[in-house]
């Protein structure tokens, strides 16, 4: 056995190198190809093969060889998948034989995998032919400098590594040939160079023996001969020194054909003429090269420069963005100003926004900005909060520099956002607010510290919980160094209406921005053709893959990847790319690329790809019941194809790009999906890694899409435990996806889990504002229910209605008659000691008769409930109940009962901010009517602050109305538009019955308060038409009389009547059909004064706002001029006029002048023209009426 | 991996490597080779046979290697679609060579080209392990796995290349069918 290198010889192998990979290996290939451990033990490298892969890698060491050349040098001949399999199988081996004491699941330190293949990790000086390459060049360096002792110490021992031809077991591959004949020709000159430096240490008579037995290898070398002929006229041989000329030149005549060369005729003349000076004579041989196995290699070309980044080394990294980093980098210099913001990058997929928010995390470090990276993930397999939690996370770590989280602030926030809020408050409403905040000010003050570049991807896959928590984060941003970078596909988000809404509010405010990364046009390709030295002779090839691709950098890089693959040899040309078999997109290409894997190999990527973007090894071995080391084996080709990415130090993996998994998840059939599924949840389920909230989506989501193979029941039980979760963690969204996603997987399963589910979901929906899509769950619910007789299901569902809200929920005018008749039958069997329960189902019932004939009935009921929630003591039923009564008790006799209610619920403790909120807007109309307009300021001023807090769609619908309805009576109209906006705005987040109708009449008596209005005509009388929508009828009327087109109004008013429901819109109503009364004598003025006139001192409102206007005075007034009252309607005008100049509102205060001024003119002339014809008076009242609306400068419309 | 299907007929020239084994208008492969304990409950023991229980007499457990080809995408407790028994040298140290003693598959996949699947993944586990030679006795009823292992490269040999100590007789093995019965043989 050969044991390890002579101390005595100059370039030895370092011992440790880093002191992790033990004694260095060295590695031979002076000779058969040999590695000896660090005792010098030769190891057993296995079968031809085998050596041929390690050989090829030493070779080009360090440097990376491409899988696809392996393969293309030694298994030409067969199918990529199989060869790649055999490649990987010596690969593994040859690693364990390598570092037979690296753990099968520690990340190799020798063989290395690193895209686009392998590479040996070693120093030169762990290669004997790099040792003697560099032995030759020094001791031909020293012979030139006259130091042949030098050279000659030098070259003894570099010689000695020589055990015979390189690679002499290799010789006949192919790719060795080159190789060797190299390292011959070095080891001939070095050979050559020791002779001569034995014959200037005067050692000639050795040096001929060496030079004559170097001829008989190599006759052709005239320098050889030279030497020859120098040694022998040294040791006074000089007849065999010219002897040997003689055969040089008879050699290349016969031969070659060739004359010796002058030099080797002037040694001849020399040595004829016996010339002193012969030493100097024919320098040396010529320099030896250092042996670069690189250089010496040439076999396999260097590659192209790749970037190390995750996402494919070939993808085009950041051709054509330079605007975007310039506008990144102008946003990371305002952050030292203190101003940050929301960055949004959008772009389809694949075309490069996580390289750019790569680049941007890159020039942030630069810059001293410390950088969080969060990911959003696909579907509702993450717990909610995902990315802030990880933000968080990495902020709070220790060791982020000095601004570190000094009080452990963000890891307790992070925890709270993982582990469900423990906020000491009853309100969930309120606690989300509280956690929203803390989460800004942490952030803020770890911000401030030092700024701080948040980088958020794919935050379309973003829960609804995180969003919101981004937007009311963005708010501020401005004015704290923090910016928000993130990337977004703009595909339109079906079902994602929370990220619709949130990018919508974050662009409103002031620190957001959003670039749109376009795809690559064909010059950008050309340049990035150049720049990889792939570029072809014209512009043909960039134009080719720009059809191709469509410009889409993560496609041309993996296509780029493909034609590289099927050519490995040559340049990549524009027949290969047209030639290319499936142009449909990149999916295919990305499928291409699978095939060539080993087929397990494929097997497991396909089960990673169900695992997600991230793949848990653990996870992965669990689910396919393979050890670690196998997967390990079997995934390295995908690593090394760059498919796949090594993460958490080569422990668990990563999709190199959310695509490549898509591709191979979208290949799934159903039915191989739905068992991956299941076998990925059960691993989950199984290690139970993590805390085990955080796990819960994640079972739900693979039992759910496992449900159809036998996983319903554990479908179903996560999904429930997650939703819980999600609603303790003030996710309402989630919770609601996570109810649906148990429904789904439920399946048509038992009635009674179906009902439990729907009741929860009907729940969830309600809290969010999903209206319709809560009574359709709860109307399924208690079909189900009674179809199983589960009376408490049924009351648990009826009774969600029954909650507190600020409107009846139904349609205006609807009553379920169904729920009535199960309320009653529920009411009917209730035993006498469920009070609590007759107390809810008399309030809901009370609420659900409100539409119908019955309403005063279902008042009493609800009258009843209140009764019976005080005799239990309990204040939320209390609360609860009086919230009934105030909306079954809607009607104008019962204004002050209802006040009182609303007055009572605010006193009753422990109110969660919602039911606050209600109840004092229930308490507001009665401000507005009466004139107290301060106090229904500082109301609306609490209830906004409120509903900050609360941020539920429907309250803050409610509250922006209120406020719209203030700006109404103000006359500030743009405010009014600005506030009806925001309202619709989160009016439309919710199903509640009238966003349109109410819209349409708050823009009308916008428009109407300027004198304009009539543009609505036509919208108002298509939708006043709908018997639900009655409440726009009087604003039709009054629309059409705007436009100048009474026909039509008169028209309207027979098809429609002139009704006033007793309900919620009656003053209001009440109120437009008096105006249309007093232009157009129908409906009757004197009935319109009876109802008027008792309420002549009242402001109007529309239910709780929207739409505020003047006191009733100036109606009745105009109704009593109509009618021929002038005094009456001179002393209501007048004190409308002083109702308005006292409340501080100009532009009805004018109104009220052109009323007075109307009225005194009719006044005046009925003076004059005492005791005229009826007939005359009406003609003159109406022309008065028409020339004041045409001269008042507000327009006074009728 | 896209299914071949989308392809238009006339571009039958593309590299018919990318589609693997799925034939066209199938899913993607499932397929798994995985290792498991060799013991006569195990999983596949029912498609190695009475084989199983022979070997486990003669051969120590740990040098007794029986693998299985799953489906993943069939339930988790369904049974394996393949089945492979070996014997290796002794274990702890690289073994040098591995004795095939039964490749087979269950019933109702029979005729799918799983067997050939099965070896092809079983080699390469070797091969990844370090064996050099794979050795295979055919019996009478072998014909079928002798063409197999003939059309995966393994070819005659009269002379058992492993160590003495393995020459010996199976109980499941006739005896009078020996003497003139050829090993096959192939180097990985």
């Amino acid at each position: 056995m050969r044991l390890s290198i002579d101390d005595a010889r100059s370039p030895a192998p370092r011992p440790g190198l880093d002191g992790r990979r033990g004694p260095a290996l060295d590695f031979r290939l002076l000779g058969t190809l040999e590695v000896a451990d660090g005792t010098g033990t030769i190891l057993d490298l296995g079968p031809r093969k085998q050596r041929a892969v390690l050989a090829l890698l030493l070779l080009n060491a360090p440097h990376v060889v491409p899988l696809d050349q392996l393969i293309d040098r030694l298994w030409r001949d067969e199918p990529p998948s199989s060869a790649t399999g055999t490649l990987q199988a010596y690969i593994s081996h040859l690693r364990r034989t390598l570092e037979p004491r690296r753990s099968p699941r520690s990340p190799a330190r020798v063989l290395r995998t690193r895209e686009p293949g392998y590479l040996l990790d070693i120093e030169p000086d762990q290669v004997d032919a790099e040792r003697f390459g560099r032995a030759a060049e020094a001791a031909r360096a020293a012979l030139a400098g006259g130091r042949p002792e030098e050279a000659e110490r030098i070259l003894g021992p570099a010689l000695a590594l020589w055990r015979g031809e390189p690679l002499a077991d290799l010789a006949d591959e192919p790719f060795a040939r080159s190789t060797v004949a190299r390292l011959s020709e070095t080891r001939l000159h070095a050979l050559t160079v020791r002779a001569e430096a034995w014959l200037a240490l005067g050692r000639a008579a050795d040096a001929t023996v060496e030079v004559e037995r170097l001829l008989e290898l190599d006759p052709y070398r005239e320098g050889l001969w030279a030497l020859l002929m120098r040694a022998l006229y040294r040791t006074r041989r000089q007849a065999e020194a010219l002897a040997a000329y003689q055969r040089c030149r008879t050699l290349l005549g016969d031969e070659l054909g060739l004359d010796p060369s002058p030099e080797l005729r002037r040694l001849e003349q020399a040595i004829l003429r016996q010339d002193e000076s012969l030493a100097e004579m024919w320098a040396p041989v010529d320099p030896v090269a250092a042996v670069d196995p690189v250089a010496a290699v040439a076999a396999v070309p260097p590659e192209p420069a790749t970037g190390a980044q995750e996402g494919g080394g070939a993808a085009p990294g950041l051709v054509g963005r330079e605007p975007h980093l310039r506008r990144i980098a102008d946003r990371l210099d305002d952050l030292r100003r203190g101003a940050g913001g929301v960055f949004l990058v959008s772009g389809e997929s694949g075309i490069g926004k996580t390289r750019l928010a790569e680049a941007a995390a890159g020039m942030a470090a630069e810059r001293g900005v410390g950088v969080a990276w969060s990911r959003c993930v696909e579907g509702s397999g993450a717990p909610a909060f995902w990315p802030w939690i990880q933000t968080l996370n990495t902020l709070g770590a220790p060791g982020t520099g000095e601004a570190g989280d000094a009080d452990g602030d963000l890891a307790r926030l992070a925890h709270r956002l993982s582990d469900g809020d423990r906020t000491d408050t009853a309100d969930p409403d309120t606690a989300r607010f509280l956690l929203h905040d803390s989460v800004a000010r942490a952030l803020a003050r770890r911000a401030s510290a030092s700024p701080v570049l948040v980088v958020v991807e794919d935050l379309h896959w973003a829960d609804a919980a995180s969003l919101k928590l981004l937007t009311f984060l963005g708010t501020d941003l401005h004015r704290v160094p923090l910016l928000v970078l993130a990337t977004v596909r703009p595909e339109p988000a079906v079902d994602r209406q929370a990220l619709t809404e949130a990018l919508g509010e974050l662009t409103r405010q002031r620190g957001t921005e959003r670039m749109t990364v376009a795809p690559l046009t064909p010059e950008q390709i050309a340049d990035y053709l150049r720049e990889t030295g792939r570029d072809g002779p014209g512009p043909e090839l960039a134009s080719a893959l720009h059809h191709r691709t469509g410009g889409n950098p993560f496609f041309l890089g993996e296509l780029l990847r493909l034609l590289t693959s099927n050519h490995p040899d040559g340049g990549v040309g524009v027949a290969d790319v047209l030639a290319l078999a499936v142009p449909d997109g990149v999916r295919d290409v990305i499928g291409q690329r699978v095939s060539r894997l080993p087929e397990d190999s494929q097997t497991l990527l396909r089960a990673a790809a169900v695992i997600g973007r991230d793949v848990d090894a653990d996870v992965l071995e669990t689910a396919t019941g393979v050890g670690g080391a196998r997967v390990m084996m079997l995934l390295e080709p995908a690593v090394a194809t760059g498919l796949l990415v090594e993460v958490d130090g080569g422990w668990d993996y990563r999709f190199s790009h959310a695509l490549v998994q898509e591709a191979l998840y979208s290949g799934l059939s159903r039915r191989q999906r739905a068992q991956l599924h299941g076998r990925v949840g059960e691993a989950v389920e199984t290690l139970r890694w993590g805390e085990a909230g955080s796990r819960l989506p994640t079972l739900a989501h693979h039992f759910g899409l496992a449900a159809r193979v036998g996983y319903a029941d554990k479908a179903v039980s996560y999904a429930v435990e997650a939703a819980g979760q999600a609603t303790a963690r003030l996710a309402y969204d989630e919770a609601v996806l996570h109810w649906e996603q148990a429904l789904d997987a439920c399946g048509p399963g038992p009635a009674a889990t179906r009902c439990a589910l729907l009741i929860g979901l009907g729940k969830a929906r309600r809290v969010t504002g999903d209206v319709e899509g809560a009574r359709n769950a709860l109307d399924q619910a208690v079909t189900l229910a009674t179809g199983i007789g589960d009376d408490a299901a049924v009351i648990e569902a009826a009774t969600v209605f029954g909650g507190v809200t600020l409107w009846n929920w139904r349609s205006y005018g609807v009553v379920d008659h169904r729920m009535v008749t199960v309320l009653e039958d529920q009411l009917s069997r209730l035993g006498p000691d469920a009070v609590s329960t007759r107390a809810e189902l008399l309030g809901t019932l009370g609420v659900e008769l409100y539409y119908g004939d019955r309403r005063e009935e279902g008042r009493r009921h609800a009258l009843e409930a209140v009764e019976l929630a005080r005799r239990t003591g309990d204040p939320l039923l209390l609360a609860r109940t009086l919230n009934n009564f105030v909306i079954a008790a809607w009607t104008p006799e019962h204004e002050e009962e209802r006040y009182r209610a609303a007055e009572e619920m605010l006193g009753l403790p422990g109110l969660p901010r919602a039911t606050e909120i209600i109840a004092r807007l229930h308490r507001m109309p009665k401000f507005m009517k009466a004139g107290l307009l301060a106090d229904y300021d500082a109301e609306l001023a609490r209830c906004l602050r409120l509903t900050a807090e609360v941020r539920m769609p429907e309250i803050e619908t409610q509250v922006a109305y209120a406020a719209t309805g203030r700006a109404v009576l103000a006359g500030d109209w743009a405010e009014a538009k600005r506030l009806a906006d925001l309202g619709t705005g989160s009016y439309r987040r919710t199903s509640l019955w009238g966003l349109d109708v109410l819209k349409l009449v708050h823009s009308f008596f916008v428009e109407w308060g300027q004198g304009r209005g009539g543009e609505f005509l036509a919208e108002l009388v298509e939708t006043a038409a709908d018997e639900s929508n009655m409440v726009a009828r009087p604003t039709a009327v009054l629309a059409a009389i705007e436009a100048e087109d009474l026909d039509l109004a008169h028209r309207l008013i027979d098809r429609w009547g002139t009704v006033a429901p007793q309900d919620w819109t009656w003053q209001f109503v009440v109120w437009q059909w008096g105006l249309v009364a007093a232009r157009l004598g129908r409906p009757d003025p004197h009935a319109m004064l009876a109802e008027l006139r008792p309420i002549a001192h009242e402001l109007v409102i529309m239910g709780t706002g929207c739409v505020a206007w003047g006191a009733l005075h100036d109606v009745v007034a105009r109704l009593l001029h109509r009618v021929g009252d002038l005094p009456a309607a001179l002393a209501h005008a007048e004190a409308g006029w002083d109702a308005h100049r006292r409340l501080g509102l100009p532009h009805l205060v004018n109104r009220s002048e052109t009323l007075l001024r109307e009225i005194r003119v009719a006044a005046g002339d009925a003076g004059h023209t005492a005791r005229t014809a009826d007939t005359a008076r009406t003609a003159d009242t109406a022309h008065t009426a028409d020339t004041a609306h045409t001269a008042g400068t507000g327009g006074a419309p009728v | 991996m896209s299914s071949s299907k989308k392809r238009p007929p006339g571009s039958a020239a593309a590299p018919e490597t990318w589609q693997g084994t799925s034939s066209p208008g199938t899913s993607p492969g499932t397929l798994l080779l995985r290792e498991v304990p060799a013991h006569t409950g195990a999983p596949g023991a029912g498609i190695v046979g009475p084989a199983l229980e022979h070997v486990l007499r003669e051969v120590p457990a740990a040098r007794c290697r029986l693998y299985v080809l799953t489906d993943l995408a069939r339930p988790a407790a369904a049974a394996p679609l393949a089945a492979a028994l070996l014997e290796t040298g002794a274990p702890r140290r690289v073994a040098q060579w591995a004795l095939l003693h039964v490749l087979a598959v269950a019933e109702p996949h029979l005729g799918r080209g799983l067997d050939r699947r099965l070896l092809d993944d079983l080699l390469m586990e070797l091969r990844a392990d370090g064996v050099r030679a794979v050795w295979f006795l055919p019996g009478p009823r072998d014909d079928g796995l002798r063409a197999l292992l003939a059309s995966a490269g393994f070819s005659a040999a009269t002379n058992p290349g492993f160590s003495p100590e393995n020459e010996r007789t199976y109980g499941y093995d006739e005896p009078e069918i020996r003497p003139w019965a050829a090993w096959l043989f192939r180097e990985l």
